[in-house]
């Protein structure tokens, strides 16, 4: 059972996909995708760990390469984020302009084992800016992945401040 | 209170006016908003520019936006969706962007009817019968 939450900034989608865990009681990992660096990621970490106390999650940094994960069977796994580990992919040591298949791979590969893959993106191009062309692939490969992810998913919702408009599915039960 | 959002140029106020009725003259700009008033407001556009405003005053947005609802509530509220592009490189527009949608979710989640216009068009988000 996969579930795909997208949408702006600071519009709610982590609280709704760790809603959408709420009712599992068996094992639920957190993988965070975000690298420690900076104040700002420091305290987005901090306020998302903060969120997530109490509600029974391990967490897994893994900041690329998710298909090395091995997690228990029928476990619950919640993704956070694609565009962090996009951005992480990409713009390694070495130039990765489509690591849309291999994120993709992990994906599969992850919900093969878990009974619930709560996977949370972004959306990052309604702004109408044009950034230079490493930035507007990154922007193509995240839609992409996004799309990829909602054929095999059975709920997507966009969150729009806080509020979620399901695109896929309907409930997260 | 009403909470209508959207891209740039979607159509937000021609819903207000169509389908509530609100003049454009009784249509309140976030950018002249008087920050420190009592008085309530039928409707208020550009909330967003608003924010922008309350962060260069050294005021809290969230806090001020609950007030703001508790005042208001029975407002209708205009805010461009920002926040669907790229992270931006200064910081200050970064916490300008995460304030709105701070402020959003708690707009969103006090108002009795939830849209957001595209292309015209009306998509009912919210609403509690």
């Amino acid at each position: 059972m996969i579930t795909l939450v997208t949408g702006g900034s600071k519009c709610g989608k982590s609280s709704f996909a760790e809603r959408a865990l709420e009712g599992f009681f068996g094992k639920k990992y957190y993988i965070a995708a975000m690298k420690p660096y900076g104040r700002e990621a420091e305290a987005a970490i901090k306020r998302h760990r903060l969120m997530r106390q109490g509600k029974g999650f391990e967490t897994i940094e893994k900041y690329t390469d998710i298909h090395e994960l091995s997690v228990p069977e029928e476990s619950a796994v919640l993704l956070e984020c694609i565009p962090n580990l996009l951005a992480n992919e990409m713009f390694g040591e070495v130039y990765d302009p489509d690591p849309a298949e291999k994120i993709i791979d992990g994906i599969k590969k992850l919900a093969g084992r878990t009974e619930k893959l709560v996977i949370v993106s972004g959306e990052t191009g309604s702004d109408g800016n044009n950034y230079t062309p490493e930035t507007m692939q990154y922007i193509k490969v995240l839609a992409k992945i996004n799309m990829l992810i909602t054929e095999i998913s059975d709920t997507a919702a966009e969150c729009v401040y806080g509020i979620p408009y399901f695109l896929k599915g309907g409930t997260v039960s | 209170m009403i909470f209508i959002t959207g891209g740039i140029g979607q159509g937000k106020r021609d819903h207000a006016k169509k389908v509530y009725g609100i003049d454009k003259s009784k249509m309140t700009d976030g950018r002249v908003f008087d920050i420190n008033t009592s008085k309530t407001v039928e409707c208020i556009y550009d909330y967003h520019e608003l924010i922008r405003r309350l962060i260069i005053n050294g005021i809290d947005p969230e806090e001020y936006t609950k007030e703001f609802v508790r005042k208001n509530a029975e407002a209708v509220v205009i805010m461009n969706e920002v926040g669907c592009g790229i992270i931006p490189a200064e910081k200050e527009e970064r916490l300008y962007r995460e304030a709105v949608g701070r402020c959003g979710c708690i707009l969103a989640g006090r108002a009795e009817k939830v849209i957001r216009i595209i292309c015209g068009i009306p998509i009912v988000l919210k609403e509690k019968k």
